[in-house]
């Protein structure tokens, strides 16, 4: 089981002893962990036993996959299958739950059939859950994906897991532990401190190498599949075109490493959690990953973007109106490379050096066996190789002078050359290490730029094919970190910062910090002290605020490369989100108050199903001027439409509500006399007269022939605007008081969150939902009476 | 002054027996609050103030809004909640206070539940809850008699099939 063979031999079935092998599970548990949801089949016949929860897939989602087990991941299936996915019901999630799971190399049971037999119409109910009945047959020839060779992640990932701060975490209980036992034993020595150390460390190796040892993946069949674990193995399947976005990370650590780890996030779960995350693999097969998993395909811009090739690179300054000052226009000369102290990273062989771009076209995913094994280099290959990292300082310079048109690695490319005037000192001397392929283009610096802690991270440490157009969207001018004091989660970063360190130090009990906490507890300041104190914090507030919005947005660029929008940032630990841009529904142009006031925006993609992450993963403009923003945002979803303030009423409502709880309040605060409430009171009521006013002024919807603009917002305005493509469903609410009022609050519904206009006039509902959903909504929308008023509706009711 | 929404009412009433599990429900919130506003006019001592006064004054509030919930809320409830399956999407109206409207194009539909609560289970009630990409752009169809419940899900989990959409 422990076999490293890349490459196992595709039918020996060497499945684990405890494996359930494909019809031998047993049928303990036929529903699969599913709880009470019974088969959609149910719906015809009576289901007695899950009477009280039924669930259809209207997917035609295939054959159950043995995936879907426990994460509910689905396969998309033939035409007219309606089964459960795997975890509800089928049989493979019954072999999951036993803990068996079948080996790459043994038969599958017909769960991970590319195109998997499909049961047309519905399945009946009684059989599937019968146990091991047969959702698809089992097919004898080889796994799928063990042609394409299952991987290991790179080895250096051992020292990084090792190093990193998590592992630390985890251990430093022990660690404690272990000192403390000695120290009370009173035999407290350096050795036994050694020793200690020496163990907790053999500890987080070992289980690190355990991991690593167990864990391994594929791409191969349109699919990436992951399988580890040591006691309880799991094998996660995610079919690419589920695959909606890629995040590379990497920390400090893993940066000079060369290694970064691969975050895969899928549709399946819901954007609830990562489908998959491979921590960590070297910076080339990470990019070569990224492409594979993203499917890019260089032609496949959807209409209304702006070419690829032709369209301009934005230049921040230009853009943003004002002369851009020497140093400004050029940022990348100020990029992480040359600011990370040491910069040079040690020679490390990269092995996806190796591989010839022109054997990876962005068009044509490969098939994974066409692709050298990488990993050649091995686990000793640090050191080796000889693929050498040149001085991230001097690529930083080249990468500033390119600012343009950062084409990074698209060797192909025309701009690439012009943006690479340093190319000869670039390229040339890493190149030599002999890696084959690479140094046969002497005058390419995508070769040599693999280069991790280069500026350019973009388009250096990610060498694009050949065929793949790199248009560069936005780059974060150093200058506009200055309005993260504005934002009220940078302001606060400094705060949980110092509250997460007192709670570290009170665990510690270090006597002089209780004695200091106790200091500043006992004394008693006049009211100067007090004032000048808050100003002292303020300002700490705000320069923390800028350091955290640094460390966090460093050298943020967007570039549109291929398919996909792909953003990078960081200070220290550098993180690259790739984002499907068929799934980018809009965008959300944040513009708080305090940003109003010195005109700066924050711009979000809106992306289906990422959800909560829109915010974390979504950043198209992290914080910059509001003309930056609205020109990056322009190249997203251009919306030439014009807002449409709302009815009078609305005003009215947006008064009412800011003020009239405050000044019921205040009325009962003075009926009690009790007037150290009263007084604040008073003054939130008369306050909500301006911020109402403001909300009303923010209120506002928009259409033109493609887009819908929703506005909202004083304190925290929003600007959404929408591909009219992407409203899934509709919601139209109206209270009491709106219906007097003449005004609803209508709900666009799309796979990124569901956006309100709230307040417009309850006739222009009609307007709105005419013109994005003329067909669904014809014949509801006018106040023509329904056809028929039927108190119990016939069987047949739904055909309609 | 005030307008409705220029959307027609929906072709289906919900089962009648909703009425009563809507009553049941009102009954729930009305035990509690009464409960509290009872105890509070027997624990408050006369010489509380402003507590007394409240106390005073919560069993007139908890009355008229126990008639409200237990005897008004469903009969109203049963005038507005209606629901249809278009050829196109689903379509529904539901409150009483406040009225929502959802409709649901069925080519997005991505899945069909049907689920009984023990008290819908006792009244033969069964709610079809209708999931797309979005949650905005969800629905559900509650309170239809089990039978049709079902026969309801059946039906959209094929023709969402049939016309799917794969934008989501």
């Amino acid at each position: 089981m422990t076999d490293p063979d890349r490459d196992r031999p595709a039918a020996a079935p060497d499945a684990p002893p405890g494996d359930a092998g494909p019809g031998g599970h047993s049928p303990a548990d036929p529903a699969g962990g599913g709880g009470g949801r019974r088969e959609p089949g149910g719906y015809g016949a009576a289901d007695p036993a899950g009477g009280d929860r039924g669930r259809c897939e209207p997917g035609g989602y295939g054959a159950a996959d043995p995936a879907g087990g426990d994460r509910g991941r689905r396969e998309p299936g033939g035409p007219a299958g309606v089964v459960a996915g795997a975890g509800l019901a089928g049989p493979a999630g019954a072999a999951r739950a036993g803990g068996g799971l079948p080996e790459p190399g043994g038969p599958v049971s017909g769960g991970v059939v590319p195109g998997g037999p499909v049961l047309g119409g519905v399945v009946p109910g009684g059989q599937v859950l019968g146990g091991p009945a047969p959702i698809g047959p089992a097919p004898g020839g080889p796994v799928p994906w063990a042609a394409g060779g299952l991987r290991r992640l790179d080895a250096r990932s051992l020292v990084s897991r090792l190093l990193s701060l998590s592992s630390l975490r985890q251990r430093w209980g022990l660690l404690v532990a272990l000192l403390a036992g000695f120290g009370i034993s009173g035999r407290f020595r350096l050795t036994t401190a050694v020793l200690a150390v020496v163990a907790v460390v053999a500890v987080t190796l070992g289980s690190a190498l355990v991991e690593w040892i167990r864990f391994e993946y594929a791409v191969a069949d349109g699919r990436l599949v992951v399988q580890r674990g040591l006691l309880q193995r799991s094998l996660t399947v995610v079919p690419l075109d589920r695959i909606r976005g890629v995040d590379v990370h990497s920390t400090a650590v893993q940066r000079l490493l060369g290694i970064a780890a691969l975050r895969v996030d899928a549709a399946a779960t819901g954007g609830r959690h990562d489908e998959a995350v491979l921590d960590a693999v070297s910076v080339a097969e990470a990019g070569r990953l990224r492409r594979l998993l993203l499917r890019e395909v260089p032609s496949g811009a959807p209409p209304g973007w702006p070419a690829a090739a032709g369209g301009g690179p934005v230049a921040p300054g230009a853009a943003d109106g004002r002369p851009a000052a020497p140093g400004a226009a050029a940022p990348g000369a100020a990029m992480p490379g040359s600011a990370v102290p040491g910069a040079a990273v040690p020679g490390v062989a990269v092995p996806g050096s190796a591989v010839p771009r022109a054997a990876m076209p962005g068009s044509a995913v490969p098939g994974a066996g066409a692709i050298p094994a990488p990993d050649g280099a091995g686990p000793d290959g640090a050191g080796g190789g000889g693929a050498g990292w040149e001085g991230a300082g001097r690529q930083g310079a080249a990468g500033g002078e390119g600012a343009g048109p950062v084409g990074g690695g698209s060797d192909g490319a025309g701009p690439d050359g012009a943006g690479w005037p340093g190319a000869g000192p670039v390229g040339a001397g890493p190149v030599g290490g002999g890696l084959g392929p690479v140094g046969a283009a002497p005058p390419d610096p995508g070769g040599a730029d693999q280069g991790w802690a280069s500026p350019g991270w973009a388009g250096a440490g990610w060498p694009a094919p050949a065929a793949e157009p790199v248009t560069e969207l936005a780059r974060l001018r150093p200058s506009w970190l200055l309005y993260a004091p504005l934002v009220g989660s940078y302001l606060l970063a400094p705060v949980a910062a110092v509250a997460a360190l007192q709670q570290y130090l009170d665990d510690l009990h270090i006597p002089w910090f209780d004695r200091v906490a106790h200091a500043i507890g006992d004394s008693r300041f006049g009211p100067l002290e007090v004032a000048g104190l808050a100003v002292a914090a303020l300002a700490v507030c705000a320069v923390g605020a800028v350091a955290t919005a640094a460390v966090g947005n460093w050298g943020f660029t967007l570039a549109r490369r291929g398919g996909s929008l792909v953003s990078e940032r960081g200070l220290l630990s550098r993180r690259q989100v790739s984002l499907e841009v068929a799934r980018i529904r809009g965008y959300s142009l944040a513009e708080p108050l305090s940003l109003r006031l010195v005109r700066a925006a924050r711009l979000t993609a809106l992306v289906t199903g990422l959800g909560g992450d829109n915010t974390r993963r979504g950043q198209l403009l992290p914080l910059g001027p509001a003309t930056v923003a609205r020109a990056v945002a322009d190249k997203i979803l251009p919306f030439t439409g014009e807002l449409r303030p709302h009815p009078p009423a609305a005003r009215r409502r947006r008064l009412l509500r800011a003020t009239l709880p405050w000044l019921l309040l205040a009325l009962v605060a003075v009926g009690l006399r009790w007037w150290w409430a009263a007084i604040p009171l008073g003054a939130l009521t008369l306050l909500g007269v301006p911020l109402g006013l403001d909300r009303y002024r923010g209120l506002g919807h928009g259409l033109d022939d493609r887009a819908l603009a929703v506005r909202s917002g004083s304190l925290r305005r929003h600007e959404v605007v929408l591909d009219q493509r992407g409203v899934v469903g509709w919601q139209v609410r109206q209270t009491f008081f709106q219906r007097r009022a003449g005004l609803a609050t209508l709900t666009a519904g799309t796979g990124a969150g569901g956006f309100d206009i709230i307040d417009l006039a309850a006739a222009d509902t009609h307007t709105v939902l005419h013109a994005v959903s003329p067909h669904q909504t014809a014949g509801l929308v006018g106040n023509q009476p329904p056809a028929e008023q039927t108190t119990d509706p016939p069987a047949a009711a739904s055909h309609g | 002054m005030g307008a409705d929404v220029p959307l027609r009412v929906p072709r289906y009433r919900v089962h009648p027996n909703a009425r009563w599990l809507w009553a049941a429900e009102g009954l729930l919130v009305a035990v509690i609050f009464g409960g509290a506003s009872a105890s509070a006019w027997f624990a408050v001592p006369a010489d509380a103030g402003a507590a007394r006064t409240i106390a005073d004054v919560l069993p007139w509030v908890a009355l008229p809004l126990a008639v409200a919930l237990v005897v008004v809320q469903p009969l109203w409830r049963y005038r507005i909640h209606r629901w249809e399956i278009t050829d196109q999407v689903v379509y529904t109206q539901v409150g009483w206070l406040t009225r929502t409207w959802r409709i649901v194009p069925v080519a997005r539909i991505q899945t069909v539940d049907t689920t009984r609560g023990p008290v819908q289970q006792l009244l033969g009630l069964s709610t079809v809850i209708i999931r797309t990409a979005s949650h905005a752009g969800s629905t559900d169809i509650e309170h239809l008699a089990a039978g049709t419940a079902d026969a309801v899900a059946h039906d959209l989990a094929l023709r969402a099939n049939a016309v799917r959409d794969e934008v989501t």
